[in-house]
């Protein structure tokens, strides 16, 4: 408790999750709200921002600007990345994200579709079958994994890859193997939607951990 | 084999093309044709009915300055592009993550002010714009003019705008590719001169320490070829921004030299 995040999510599922979010000390800027914030000068002041689903939030602003809509497009986003305080640029790259570009780099056993189908080939997506098929999530916020225990060479991979404060990582148990099946930079909204009782450990564990104790420091993690 | 991968509104890729293609075995490639006359499989591409490997292709030039985010969802020869400039070849001139950077001025300054002097900046929104000597441009690669507020006739920011302290010197654009470089030295009445009609354009020898420092912060983003924007006030250099896919034609037209081109051309050399 008592932390001051403020988390700008472009996901289309976390209004849901407000409440829970504020339990944690965590205040919500969701895609739709950004464009209200009266004032870029005193988010800056913001003890700090945390990016969420950045690709909704660029799609948000796109689709939300009728007039010259690719210069308030690029203006928002570019103030959001400076908002971050990440020195990268990644988490906008929507081809990084491509899960047959992130395969390519991977070498772990990888979900094959055998008679389902993803809804998109841009993260975030999810199987028609989600809630019935065995999953792992793991989460990464500022350099520490949380949630369920995966490979530790994919997780060194994926360290290896990102940089970006939050990233989700999700496997699935295919032919009695944990298999990746997607990587993006956020926060697994979309899996807990009518799970809402099994957020909060989750977010617990993300935003109260004395992160003081459990945080690498930046300069120990030249890859990441 | 070099491939050179331009938007169709680009201007320099079809020139660089026009010069390398007399040297060596090149070909360009007009993004907007992805789909439907140019196919990226994951072996090699088809160009008109033209096939190559992709282990013959020993240089890209990437650039692509607008990537079309709904066909990459699902355009697969699209995301094969795209990969393959990421990780699929060793010299990609610049990798699609690299090139980003124009999109994010003010992370970009973060880096920069690692190497360089940069002016102090601060970003405004919803906010009215009567500073005096400040600059307002657009905080991404959108071309902007730049200038004081009061010249633009802007009085108020709506959507995010960098304001920046202004300072009076001359221009200097230094381009940079690989250990290849040259600088031109510019002169204007005004804050932005490519809208200054008696802009001068002259030869630069840059000092070596401000080369040293460039190559320094390609390094730390990944970029093999970038153009940077310097103003030299009272011999102290600040540097304004770094570009990923320079429009270095635009300087060599101005200064009636192919000074970069003729680095570019240098720097391809030793590759063959």
């Amino acid at each position: 408790m008592g932390t001051n995040i403020f988390l700008v999510s472009g996901s289309s599922y976390v209004t849901a999750f407000r409440w829970h979010l504020k339990q944690c000390g965590v205040h919500l800027i969701s895609a739709e709200e950004l464009m209200s914030v009266s004032s870029l000068r005193s988010l800056d002041a913001l003890s700090s921002a945390v990016l969420d689903c950045p690709l909704g939030i660029s799609n948000h602003v796109r689709s939300a600007c009728e007039q010259d809509r690719n210069y308030i497009a690029s203006s928002w986003s570019a103030w959001m990345q400076s908002l971050s305080g990440q020195d990268s640029w990644q988490a906008f790259c929507p081809w990084l994200w491509l899960r047959s570009h992130v395969i390519k780099q991977l070498s772990c056993p990888v979900f094959e579709y055998k008679g389902v189908k993803a809804s998109s080939e841009i993260m975030p997506f999810y199987l028609i079958e989600n809630q019935v098929r065995k999953r792992q999530i793991a989460v990464r916020y500022q350099g520490v994994w949380h949630g369920d225990q995966v490979s530790d060479r994919l997780v060194h991979s994926l360290d290896r890859l990102f940089c970006s404060q939050l990233l989700t990582v999700e496997c699935v148990l295919q032919d009695g193997r944990w298999c990746f099946l997607q990587t993006y930079p956020g926060l697994p909204w979309g899996h807990y939607v009518k799970k809402e009782d099994e957020v909060m450990h989750l977010l617990a564990n993300l935003f109260q951990a004395p992160k003081a104790n459990v945080t690498i420091a930046r300069r120990f993690r030249p890859f990441c | 084999m070099i491939l050179v991968i331009a938007s169709r509104a680009d201007l320099v890729g079809p020139l660089l093309a026009e010069v390398l293609i007399k040297k060596w075995p090149c070909r360009l490639v007009i993004a907007e044709d992805i789909g439907h006359h140019v196919f990226f499989d994951t072996e090699g591409l088809i160009v008109f009915g033209d096939k190559f490997v992709y282990g013959d292709i020993k240089i890209i030039f990437n650039r692509i300055l607008n990537i079309p985010f709904t066909q990459l969802g699902s355009c697969r020869n699209w995301q094969n592009l795209m990969s393959l400039l990421e990780t699929g070849l060793p010299i990609v001139v610049n990798r699609p993550e690299v090139v980003m950077g124009n999109f994010f001025k003010p992370c970009q300054m973060r880096i920069l002010a690692k190497f360089f002097h940069v002016p102090k900046t601060f970003l405004a929104s919803y906010v009215p714009l009567n500073v005096k000597k400040m600059v307002v441009k657009s905080i991404s690669s959108v071309r902007s003019v730049v200038g004081h507020a009061e010249d633009l006739g802007v009085t108020y920011a709506v959507e995010p705008v960098l304001v920046q302290r202004f300072y009076a010197g001359f221009h200097v654009r230094l381009h940079v590719i690989g250990e290849f470089y040259t600088a031109v030295c510019i002169y204007a009445k005004g804050v932005d001169y490519r809208y200054c009609q008696n802009a001068q354009f002259d030869f630069f020898n840059c000092p070596l320490a401000v080369v040293n420092k460039a190559k320094a912060f390609m390094k730390m983003v990944g970029a093999v070829f970038c153009g940077f924007d310097f103003i030299v006030h009272h011999r102290r250099w600040i540097c304004l921004e770094a570009n990923m896919a320079p429009g270095f034609v635009y300087f060599d037209q101005q200064s009636k030299k192919p000074l970069v081109m003729q680095e570019v051309v240098n720097w391809v050399q030793t590759f063959f």
